[in-house]
């Protein structure tokens, strides 16, 4: 019973975005380890736009513009390598830790 | 002619300046309507490149990229002369937005003369299809294509395709290169058309093609070829052999000169110099093959 209340809390916590700064050609941090379920949010901080493709086209943000920003939730885990489409030297990885380690 | 001193020398003239590689590889200028007496390079204009047109951009560096666009049309629409065509040397839109695309086109469509668009790589952001919906290549289905004009054999080259390694021509472009170059004479003048620089310009900011050099040395048979690109925003000029390179200007705005900054990206400079800084390339080719290029600004 108490399991399944602590699972059912961890489900529906609003956990904060994490974030990753887009400034100076570089995200920040390069490398993000987050929970599987976890959001990422990513801001572009420069005054050229970006991009967040993953190199395995398993998600893409699409053009961001100076300012804009973008969510994307990683449900699976595992170690995904992004770069920037437009400045494909910008290089970032997510490290997606499973939720519980058996 | 450095770098600085072109500058000044067409901020000078506010008209622009022709250039031409003598037989030693070195450019030499001449100003444009110099003396009140009409260029002969602008009697016999060829073809007029644009490039980097970033329609959607909003920043400090260029408020409204429409109205460069359109004064860039204005500009060779008034041309005493028509040219064969127009090239767009890519990056049309800044975001390959919809309504980027739509505006882009309503603008370039009010050209005189046929349009000729290449991809950049902002033009293909999350998908390739917009861009080739919008302007669909006349031949073939992959975008790179070469047709023949009054001599000259004209080839247009696509660097963008691979987002991780740009630009990057990729195998199946390099074999169809390869067949396309075998049916011409070495005589016959080359024109080259890309997005990003074919040889390795800058590479630390990404300014190079990374097989280009498979291309060049299928070029390097060839008596007189010019390869033209857009994507650094400057003017850049370089040769190897009997290839000539030239990087054009904007239509937006312009990026730092290599080195001169952290990084790449829109270099905001005062309205008077922005105008100095970015517009259109006539190209005479006379009767050698041999290109004539003249940069001409906004101001």
């Amino acid at each position: 019973m108490y399991q399944m209340i602590l699972a059912v809390l961890l489900a529906a916590a609003p956990s904060t975005p994490a974030p990753v700064a887009i400034s100076n050609f570089q995200f920040r941090p390069a490398t993000l380890k987050i929970v599987a379920g976890q959001t990422v949010r990513f801001v572009n901080r420069d005054g050229e736009a970006h991009t967040v493709t993953a190199t395995d086209r398993s998600f893409d943000s699409g053009g961001l513009d100076s300012g804009d920003s973008w969510t994307h939730r990683f449900t699976r885990p595992g170690r995904y390598a992004y770069i920037c489409a437009l400045h494909p030297f910008m290089r970032g990885t997510i490290i997606v830790l499973p939720k519980r380690r058996s | 002619m450095k770098r600085g001193a072109f500058l000044e020398h067409v901020a000078w003239t506010g008209a622009g300046i022709a250039y031409a590689v003598t037989a030693g590889g070195v450019f030499e200028g001449k100003a444009l309507a110099a003396e009140g007496k009409a260029p002969s390079a602008l009697d016999h204009i060829e073809f007029v490149q644009i490039s980097d047109s970033h329609i959607g951009f909003h920043q400090a560096a260029n408020t409204d990229v429409a109205a460069t666009l359109k004064a860039s049309i204005d500009a060779i629409n008034a041309l005493p002369r028509q040219p064969s065509f127009v090239v767009h040397t890519g990056d049309v839109t800044h975001l390959a937005k919809p309504e980027q695309f739509t505006a882009a086109k309503d603008l370039l469509s009010t050209l005189k003369a046929p349009l000729v668009v290449l991809p950049g790589e902002h033009d293909m952001i999350g998908s390739q299809k917009r861009f080739f919906d919008v302007f669909p290549p006349e031949h073939g289905r992959d975008g790179w294509r070469s047709w023949d004009d009054r001599g000259v054999h004209y080839i247009v080259l696509v660097n963008v395709f691979d987002f991780e390694k740009m630009g990057l021509l990729g195998g199946p472009q390099l074999a169809w290169l390869e067949r396309d170059l075998s049916t011409q004479r070495s005589t016959t003048p080359l024109v080259v058309f890309t997005h990003v620089p074919l040889y390795a310009l800058y590479p630390k900011w990404g300014w190079t093609t990374e097989d280009g050099v498979k291309a060049l040395a299928m070029l390097q048979r060839f008596e007189r070829v010019t390869v033209l690109n857009g994507h650094i925003h400057q003017v850049v000029r370089h040769q190897e052999g009997n290839i000539v390179f030239a990087s054009a200007n904007a239509t937006a705005y312009p990026q730092p000169a290599p080195g001169t900054a952290p990084k790449p990206g829109p270099l905001t400079l005062p309205h008077d110099a922005l105008l100095r800084a970015i517009g259109y390339r006539t190209v005479e080719l006379q009767e050698d093959g041999r290109a004539v290029i003249g940069d001409s600004t906004l101001a």
